[in-house]
């Protein structure tokens, strides 16, 4: 866009400098907290909380996160939510590339009553379902289980919606030559079709699995001996312990929480923007 | 998210009657079980549940409308939702606006380093809310915390952030703007993109200044994205949980924090009061239902009308 002609140019380029600092100060304000966590984490106890507060870390004490990572079985608890994470997410990928598969590229009689009640689900709101889900759960004898945390999580509406957008995308003559070369119908959805699908399916990994890393209120509720607890809520234990005011092992500790979803995140961040334009916009 | 429902020739067998339609079948199966088991059913089962009363060990007795009666009566839960709508009024319009002032900025043309800034803003949607509010906890700490740091080197007294009845839902506000805002710049930014360039350009011919280009074309052909966005701010800020169970802590969040699903959280698996707790969840749905559907319509009557 041009800007105003009669305006003289120093004008134009203050107001380019101010636009630029604005935009710093607030990626600045943006990663502040992260920042203060890391340092604070690093510090001694005593320097945690001097008045003014310290700058830098010194002395440097990096066995602040050997201690906070022992005062709970966070070994544990990273293994459960990997775990979960990993299993939940390639679950929920075929799941969701099998069902929309099924709705892009079959015709059948309610089609599109069935895609419509897929989508109206996305609109069901946890809490609504806490406690039915629970009382389920314990009848099931699944409370506290790792199927427990997962099952109920590998049908989501958001994935299958965007399966379906993108393999509309792809031609069915692929699988007319396959059908006429044999191939039996998992097979085409397998070989044929699944491959041509990496840019989707990287986007929803990336999605799926940094849900259920961040997951928090499910596991709170359907997990309660200390083994099946992730690092959420072991998070959680941590901030409404009796350490609550130890914030130095509470920052470390918070500081090993987040980092596996932010090194991911910057690992694929491509397909992170892309993944959210697709699901927001396109229909 | 429209939903491309262009009729096409289709085929008007039953699943069960050829062998493609069979696999699409069970291509379906393994989703639709999952989602009517452990979505449909329980959503249903909820407004079941809410005319009982259920402590989980006894068999659960049918009450009629008592639940919903109490719920007029009772103080904690009123309080909850006062603050809950405070939360809401709060966060949902200044969040939008800043996160649209933002992504205008972003995309202005001249402008180096967009995808570098889109990033940095997006970090904290990634992190989980619990390890970001045990941050933000420290930042608010009363006696050693960043914020009463700063506050007593320019002399002015230590606040309490998070209890104090005028700054804890504002503490919270800031906290969920903090941690959103990237998100939704993300999904402006998309929408911003698909505005052709040629209708600037005419407006530029027509002699129409930046301000007047920014009100009378970017943010009508912007108004189905800013509705989306609206709509999932509405819902993601009616159901704040983690935030508050972090901030509050060991004793649980000071009245001045209390949310209507902490609340339903506390009833439910704090009393084991099955049939009150899911009464409160429908009436929160209710309400949610209520308000997406009034900005939906304000939206419809304003921009497509």
């Amino acid at each position: 866009m041009t800007s105003n002609v009669s305006r003289p140019k120093v004008f134009e380029t203050s107001g380019k400098a101010i636009i630029y600092l604005t935009l710093m100060a607030l990626a600045l304000a943006t990663l502040f907290p992260f920042l203060w966590a890391v340092g604070t984490s690093l510090k001694t106890e005593e320097n945690a909380i001097a008045m003014p507060p310290q700058w830098i870390p010194n002395p440097f004490q990096p066995q602040n996160y050997v201690e906070a990572w022992n005062m709970f079985p966070f070994a544990r608890f990273y293994f459960n939510t990997l775990l979960i994470s990993v299993l939940g997410t390639l679950g929920a990928l075929l799941l969701s590339a099998m069902a929309g598969y099924a709705l892009a590229k079959y015709e059948f009689r309610g089609q599109h009553v069935i895609l419509l009640f897929i989508v109206a689900t996305m609109m069901l709101p946890y809490w609504v379902n806490l406690v039915p889900v629970y009382i389920l759960l314990a009848k099931l004898g699944w409370l506290d289980t790792y199927h427990g945390l997962i099952v109920p999580q590998l049908a989501r509406p958001f994935g299958i919606f965007l399966m379906r957008q993108f393999m509309r995308s792809i031609p069915s003559d692929f699988i007319d030559a396959a059908r006429i070369d044999g191939a039996s119908e998992f097979g085409i959805f397998w070989r044929v079709i699944l491959p041509q699908c990496t840019p989707a399916l990287a986007t929803l990994t990336i999605f799926f699995f940094t849900a259920d890393w961040n997951s928090f209120i499910w596991p709170l509720i359907v997990t309660n001996s200390l083994e099946m607890r992730t690092v959420t809520v072991g998070l959680s234990l941590l901030a409404g312990s009796p350490y609550r005011t130890a914030y130095v092992l509470q920052m470390a500790a918070a500081t090993i929480g987040a980092l596996p979803a932010i090194v991911v995140f910057l690992a694929f961040q491509r397909h992170f923007t892309e993944g959210i334009t697709l699901a927001g916009l396109k229909g | 998210m429209a939903i491309n429902v262009k009729r096409r020739e289709r085929s008007h067998k039953f699943w069960f009657q050829d062998y493609k339609l069979r696999a699409a079948f069970l291509f379906l199966l393994p989703v639709m079980t999952i989602l009517i088991v452990f979505s449909l059913l329980p959503s249903l089962a909820a407004i079941g549940l809410s005319f009982t009363k259920w402590d989980m060990m006894s068999p659960a007795r049918f009450a009629g409308l008592a639940n919903y009666k109490r719920l007029l009566i009772d103080a904690r839960f009123k309080a909850s939702f006062v603050n809950t709508l405070f939360y809401v009024l709060g966060s949902v319009p200044l969040g939008v606006l800043f996160s649209l002032i933002v992504a205008l900025v972003l995309n202005e043309k001249w402008l180096k380093g967009k995808v570098l800034f889109r990033t940095l803003y997006f970090i904290p949607v990634v992190v989980s809310s619990v390890a970001v509010s045990m941050m933000w906890n420290w930042i608010y700490s009363p006696a050693y915390g960043f914020l009463n740091a700063v506050l007593s080197a320019m002399g002015i007294p230590r606040q309490f952030w998070t209890s104090d009845p005028h700054l804890a839902i504002p503490s919270l506000i800031v906290m969920t703007i903090w941690q959103t805002f990237g998100f939704n710049v993300v999904i402006f930014l998309a929408g911003l993109l698909s505005i052709p360039i040629e209708l600037y350009e005419a407006a530029t011919v027509d002699g129409a200044n930046k301000w007047q280009q920014i009100r009378h074309l970017t943010l009508p052909l912007l108004a189905p994205t800013t509705t989306f966005v609206i709509i999932m701010a509405i819902i993601r800020s009616f159901q704040v949980f983690d935030q508050v169970l972090i901030l509050g802590g060991v004793a649980g969040p000071p009245k001045t924090l209390m949310v209507t699903v902490y609340y339903l959280y506390q009833v439910a698996f704090g009393s084991l009061k099955m049939g009150y707790g899911s009464s409160i969840g429908v009436v929160l749905f209710l309400v949610i239902l209520v308000v997406v559907v009034i900005q939906f319509r304000i939206h419809v009557r304003r921009f497509e009308v």
